[in-house]
């Protein structure tokens, strides 16, 4: 039930990234539900549900862009993994510092996209990157995160999310 | 437990490295999309055109009661100015090549010739490092990798990936897009790129340095590669000599508002054979 319930809240994430969040860009970015996701579950699973999480949200990202299938794949697993070092240490239940959790994620990630985007012969100027992307969308994200994080949690500890 | 660990280590490796070598291999420079990708991508249409629609209609809704990103008939008027700005530019362009082509006696208005085919926007690319949008348009009706794509307003992008039933467009504001273009009002030459989420989207480069690039002049594609000539890209809004001191780039916004892009003309006959 709680894998299940974790393959659909991607899927829902994939589908309104690909489509109406377009609708509600800030700062020309978009929110990365995927990776709120991948945050909120790693903070309570640990390194290695997160990195899977981040692979498996990551793979599926890559399929429905269609290209570079990976990309997305190693840097969200990356960003899982980061997160889930701290679960032990973190205070959890505190929303600010999901919400800088988030935030420090983006900046993780996008940097891992921008390094492979190098590596396949993609290059951008590192302040368009830094200002236009991981600024704003750390930014966004944080403010997602934190709107989210009350009913993760509660689903983490007591509902439906709960590791048996 | 050590040797679990080293096991695991090189698993990840070896999955990394698989990754690494997938990447490279699905870049968008690639001419056609395997059997599986072409499948998936319709597959994955169906939805995405579902979802859109039913996004379309809850924006309508919060733009009627809540005001949420303006009243819709201001949002209307400001479309029918960007569309009117564009046809404007166009009109101007056609006008100018008129008198050019008149004084060498040798007129063919290859505008009027295009033949386009109207898309349903379906989707776009998740991610926002890249501006790619998917039509609800492909192979089976005529579509082609590299047809331009354009609204009245002007230049949307170029077709670069096919399916049966759908189709990519890689938009102008993306940073892998490069467009030959000039300034209309002086006739300089130089390229329009994309730039990674930024007000103005478009940075145009390569321009003369002796040309006297202006706010306010507007920039047409030069028809060179497959993009047809005369079609309204932006207006310029600043320019500036560039750190080597050999060109100048100015900034460009874009006429098309492309955080609103529901439906699209793909100009079928802007490739060979098209």
């Amino acid at each position: 039930m709680r894998i299940l319930l974790l393959v659909l809240l991607l899927a829902v994430a994939l589908v309104l990234s690909s489509t109406v969040l377009d609708f509600i860009r800030v700062a020309g970015v978009k929110p990365d539900l995927v990776l709120v996701l991948v945050v909120y579950y790693a903070i309570f699973n640990g390194p290695r549900g997160g990195a899977f999480l981040g692979f498996l949200g990551g793979l599926a990202h890559d399929f429905l862009s269609g290209y570079y299938l990976g990309l997305n794949a190693v840097a969200l697993a990356a960003a899982g993994y980061a997160v889930g070092l701290g679960h032990l240490r973190l205070f959890k239940e505190n929303h600010f510092v999901v919400a800088g959790i988030a935030f420090l994620a983006i900046i993780l990630v996008e940097g891992v996209r921008y390094l492979l985007l190098l590596f396949l012969g993609v290059t951008i100027f590192p302040g368009e990157v830094w200002w236009g992307l991981m600024i704003p969308g750390g930014v966004y994200n944080a403010a997602v995160a934190l709107l989210f994080h009350r009913r993760f949690y509660l689903s983490s500890t007591r509902g439906l999310l709960r590791i048996p | 437990m050590k040797r679990t660990r080293i096991r695991r280590l090189l698993a990840a490796g070896i999955l990394v490295l698989l990754l690494f070598l997938l990447m490279r291999l699905t870049g968008p420079e690639r001419e056609e999309l395997t059997v599986l990708e072409a499948g998936l991508r319709d597959g994955l249409g169906f939805v995405q055109a579902g979802v859109t629609l039913v996004g379309n209609q809850v924006r309508g809704v919060f733009q009627r009661f809540f005001l949420f990103s303006g009243d819709p008939e201001a949002e209307e008027l400001r479309r029918q100015i960007r569309d009117l700005e564009g046809e404007v530019v166009a009109l101007r362009e056609y006008q100018m090549q008129n008198e050019r082509l008149r004084e060498l006696l040798d007129h063919r208005d290859e505008n009027s010739r295009y033949q386009m085919l109207t898309a349903d926007v379906i989707g776009r690319n998740p991610s926002n490092w890249f501006g790619e949008i998917k039509v609800n348009r492909g192979a089976h009706h005529g579509v082609e990798r590299g047809m331009a794509v354009v609204l009245p307003a002007g230049l949307v992008g170029r077709v670069i990936a096919v399916a049966p039933n759908t189709s990519d467009v890689l938009l102008i504001t993306d940073h892998r897009s490069g467009v030959g273009a000039v300034v209309q009002e002086i006739r300089t030459p130089g390229v329009v790129k994309g730039v990674l989420n930024r007000t103005p989207p478009l940075r145009m480069v390569y321009l003369s340095l002796d040309a006297e690039v202006e706010a306010g002049q507007y920039v047409v594609t030069s028809g060179l590669g497959l993009v047809p000539k005369g079609i309204p890209v932006g207006r310029i809004v600043s320019a500036q000599k560039d750190e080597a001191g050999l060109t100048q780039t100015a900034e460009v916004l874009a006429l098309v508002d492309f955080n609103h892009l529901e439906e699209v003309f793909i100009i079928l006959d802007s490739v060979p054979g098209g």
